[in-house]
């Protein structure tokens, strides 16, 4: 079964860099990509189609990063989906709050797309 | 004379006077008329004699006539003279033959017998007569008989008290003339006497007003002059000091005024307590700040006019401590104040304490500055943090899309091969600079963070040595890219700093790398030593050097040594400024020499902290695992070595559970030191590692382990409540599952061995592809020796083939320090 990998982003430039980013995995496994614009979308995306790996934004509008992943964290059906927080806030109290809720990791940006393949392999098992 | 009487002076002087005039008074006067009652009876006797011879002269002839009473008429003249008191005639035989007494002759004069041929006189006394002299003179040598005649004492005796009477008198007379003279006298001088005294009390009183008129033309006037102008003297230097005092007063009245001024105009808050814990002053601000308005307060405890908070300072700091308190303070009307107090101790450094002063600063102002400045970094972050993602990542896409696919399509047609270059040489610059961007931004962002006091610091026991090793690896690619060596040199034993690892690897680092920038040739010294109670670490170069005058200019903001118009500047400038505020932070001081052209040290101290090394290694002690002298226990063991590192032993027995099932040999430790200990002896296969533990947390531990040559490539399993902290080589979160948890080991071990991916140094023709197909399942990369190395470093995990011939030119050391990693060396290949 092809694994999914959901993208949340507001900002349309670095939601099309991680999807021309990732797009390699698309090639290479059995990988689906699928994108959303806010928090709303996301949650809702995340709940309808459990996708294994979420690249989340914290600063987006109508919910942030940080909601998503408290509503990820209080809902048990939803533990297996794992989250990495993408966010240009770098500081310490946030990559702490980040991982407080669950995150699985939290990447600060500009970040290097090699990395978000390498991780994202590893997280997929791939 | 009462004024007289009361001097005791003038008393004491006629009392004296009085008795010396009495004593000598009497004593003339005896003496005069004892010599009066001398002379007057030796005239007497004489007189007596002189009458006696002129009767014993006359009377010879009577008597030898016996003719009585002619002698008796004889003597009877005689007894008209004064003084006589009788006359008597004797004849030779004694019997009298005339005498003047009346009526009869006192018997006892009848044994008053005279001698023959001179005069005998003898003191008698005789009823009715009193006392006598008898003058006795013979007549013809006393045949014819005696003469007697007496000489009546009485009268001398009168005339002797006549004598001492008048002169009694006259002395009496005299005394009293002379105590009415002296009288005079004494008042005279009394009076100028009295004026002096009247003054001097005048004086005495502080009237300076009094005035002395004694015209006596003696020493008295002289005396009267000399303490008139003492009075001015006095008065003079009493009004000028009663005008210095005045100053004084006024002087002092001013500045407690102005004291008063200051304390009530302070904006910050003012409490002081004094030893007994009252509030002794207060100005209005303070009183502002807790809403007190005209509440009295002077004398009273804190404790009813404060918050807690005040209270308990406000009675540490009246206990006479050296410490000076601060604390945060909510006031009223939302907001926050600074508190700091300390004691007050009267003259320094130790004098007596007279209680304690606390200031309180209204900081809401700044706390919404520092919030500011927060939300300014937190949003230039994101907005230069945004765009920046963007370019890098796309001018990376692009790049790998050229270099992937357009370029390859494009190769053999026309003469495309210079743009093909020239693009490729673009897109590499547009990467670089947007790194180098975003290098800036970070750091930017980082001293930024570092003032806002926004880093979290960690604090943990630090080897310095690894520091230096750790800082090494990181700057290998920028020294070996120029061809340098680095040499880090420690000093044996070492001791531990405390402070946050990472930040610490920052600072060698960015030192080493300003080395690397400014050194052609020669190698860079990295050496740390002991010196005192600080560790100094030093970065050595012999490179260009530092004008003096940058000198110490090098750690400020921006600053960057040399002509930054001409040369061009490397980094953000804000590399030392960083170093700077992490070694400060950690209670050290970085200095720079340098000498032109000779080269420049870098060097920083760090305080040693002794006792926490020794603490930290007695956690080492207890392990529950057996400790093997080597590795040979577990040779002969199929089965993979595990060692489960866990706070919870809970959790410690559900792991080792989950891995014996599946025949793993498990070893747990329950704290850092134990882990770490574990690891280096026991060598295992895979270790799992929490995160959060006492005293040494995971992070700690695995940077430990990856500074081991000999634990550097055990895979690390992070099972952690705070998952995906970038540790290890994969994480999972709590609660895990059994099969996650074992999914994970299989990865982990699998990637150890031989694993999915190959990269062979050398070109695809020399290779045995076949044999290499069944050493590596995963892709089979060949790279030339430029392509290796960012291949290998790029967070490649597998096995490296190195052809034998190739081998001369890959620095085999660096290859196997990197995790993840194995190399095999290809035998010579053969023709055939």
């Amino acid at each position: 079964m092809a694994k999914k990998i959901l993208i949340v982003d507001d900002e349309v430039h670095i939601k099309m860099l991680l999807e021309q980013t990732l797009e390699e995995l698309e090639d290479e496994f059995e990988v689906d990509l699928y994108t959303a614009s806010d928090g709303e979308e996301g949650l809702e995306f995340i709940r309808s189609k459990r996708p294994d790996l979420v690249f989340l934004d914290i600063m987006m509008p109508k919910m942030n990063g940080y909601e998503v992943c408290r509503v990820i964290k209080d809902d048990p059906s939803l533990h297996d989906v794992k989250i990495i927080l993408l966010t240009a806030k770098g500081q310490e109290v946030d990559r702490k709050q980040g991982l407080e809720l669950g995150a699985m990791m939290y990447m600060t940006k500009p970040f290097d797309p090699d990395e978000i393949l390498r991780v994202s392999k590893e997280l997929l098992e791939l | 004379m009462a004024a007289l009487r009361n001097m005791s002076l003038f008393r004491k002087t006629g009392l004296v006077a009085f008795c010396l005039f009495g004593v000598i008074s009497s004593l003339t006067s005896v003496l005069t008329a004892w010599t009066l009652y001398g002379l007057m009876t030796r005239e007497y006797v004489s007189k007596g004699t002189a009458i006696a011879h002129s009767i014993a002269g006359a009377s010879q002839e009577i008597l030898l006539n016996r003719d009585a009473a002619t002698v008796q008429s004889m003597i009877d003249q005689y007894l008209e003279i004064e003084g006589v008191a009788y006359v008597f005639v004797t004849d030779g035989e004694g019997l009298v033959v005339s005498h003047t007494f009346v009526p009869e002759f006192p018997p006892m004069l009848r044994e008053v017998r005279g001698q023959k041929h001179e005069t005998t006189v003898t003191s008698l006394e005789i009823a009715h007569y009193g006392r006598v002299i008898d003058i006795c003179a013979p007549i013809l040598g006393g045949l014819a008989g005696h003469v007697h005649v007496g000489m009546g004492k009485e009268l001398i005796l009168t005339y002797f008290w006549k004598v001492v009477f008048r002169m009694q008198g006259l002395l009496f007379i005299i005394f009293w003339v002379c105590v009415g003279i002296l009288y005079m006298m004494m008042r005279r001088i009394s009076r100028p006497l009295g004026q002096l005294t009247d003054y001097a009390r005048k004086l005495a009183a502080h009237d300076f007003s009094a005035t002395i008129d004694i015209r006596t033309r003696d020493e008295l006037a002289v005396l009267g002059r000399a303490m008139m102008s003492m009075g001015q003297e006095l008065s003079l230097l009493f009004s000028e000091m009663e005008s210095e005092v005045d100053k004084a007063t006024a002087d002092l009245r001013d500045h407690m005024a102005y004291l008063a001024a200051i304390i009530d105009n302070l904006a910050d808050g003012l409490l002081v307590v004094d030893v007994n814990g009252a509030v002794s002053v207060i100005n209005p601000a303070m009183r502002e700040f807790f809403g007190l308005g005209e509440t009295p307060c002077k004398g009273r405890s804190p404790a009813r006019l404060f918050p807690e908070e005040i209270t308990s300072m406000a009675d540490r700091i009246r206990r006479c401590t050296d410490e000076v308190l601060s604390a945060e303070i909510p006031l009223t009307r939302g907001r926050t104040g600074k508190a700091v107090g300390s004691s007050i101790f009267a003259g320094s450094p130790a004098g007596q304490c007279l209680g304690g002063v606390l200031l309180i600063r209204d900081i809401t102002r700044e706390k919404e500055l520092d919030q500011l400045k927060t939300d300014f970094i937190s949003t230039v972050s994101h907005e230069l943090r945004t765009p920046m993602t963007s370019v890098l990542g796309f001018s990376k896409i692009i790049r790998k899309k050229l270099d992937k696919t357009v370029f390859p399509l494009l190769t053999g047609v026309g003469d495309v091969e210079k743009p093909i270059n020239q693009v490729r040489g673009n897109m590499d610059i547009i990467v670089a600079e947007a790194e180098r961007l975003t290098e800036l931004i970070n750091d930017v962002l980082d001293i930024a963070r570092m003032e806002a006091g926004e880093i979290h610091w960690r604090d943990e026991n630090v080897s310095v040595v690894s520091v230096l090793e750790r800082s090494k690896e990181a700057t290998r690619g920028l020294w070996e890219a120029k061809g340098l060596a680095v040499e880090v040199e420690a000093a044996d034993g070492l001791p531990e700093v405390r402070g946050d690892r990472d930040r610490l690897v920052q600072v060698v680092v960015n030192l080493l790398s300003n080395a690397v920038k400014f050194t052609k040739e020669g190698p860079i010294c990295c050496s740390a030593a002991l010196e005192g109670e600080y560790v100094r670490v030093s970065v050595r170069d012999n490179g260009s050097g530092i004008d003096p005058a940058d000198l110490r200019l090098v750690f400020d903001k921006f600053k960057q040594v040399g002509d930054t118009l001409t040369g061009k500047p490397e980094g953000s400038g804000l590399g030392l400024p960083i170093c700077r505020q992490i070694v400060e932070r950690h209670g050290g001081t970085i200095q720079a020499e340098s000498e032109p052209g000779k080269g420049s040290v870098f060097s920083f101290t760090l305080p040693v902290v002794r006792e926490t090394v020794e603490a930290s290694r007695e956690d080492a002690e207890p392990s529950r695992c057996p400790v093997y002298s080597g590795d040979a226990a577990w040779k002969g063991r199929a089965a993979p070595k595990v060692l489960v590192v866990d706070d919870d032993p809970a959790l410690i027995e559900y792991l080792s559970q989950v891995f014996e099932e599946q025949g793993f040999a498990v070893c747990e430790a329950r704290n850092g030191p134990e882990a770490v200990a574990a690891a280096r002896s026991l060598l295992p296969d895979l270790i799992t590692m929490d995160i959060m533990m006492p005293g040494m947390d995971g992070h700690q531990v695995i940077d430990r382990l990856r500074a081991m040559p000999e634990t550097r490539d055990i895979p690390i399993l992070v099972i952690s409540a705070l998952s995906g902290t970038g540790a290890g080589d994969m994480a999972l979160l709590k609660p895990v599952d059994d099969e996650a948890v074992l999914e994970a080991a299989g990865t982990l071990l699998r990637g150890k061995a031989c694993g999915d991916a190959c990269i062979v140094l050398g070109e695809s023709g020399e290779c045995d592809l076949n044999g290499l197909r069944i050493l590596c399942a995963g892709e089979v990369t060949f790279a030339t020796a430029e392509e290796f190395w960012p291949l290998v470093e790029g967070g490649f995990r597998g096995t490296v083939f190195i052809a034998a011939e190739a081998v001369g030119g890959v620095e085999l050391e660096r290859l196997t320090r990197l995790g993840g990693v194995s190399v095999i060396l290809l035998p010579p290949f053969a023709e055939n």
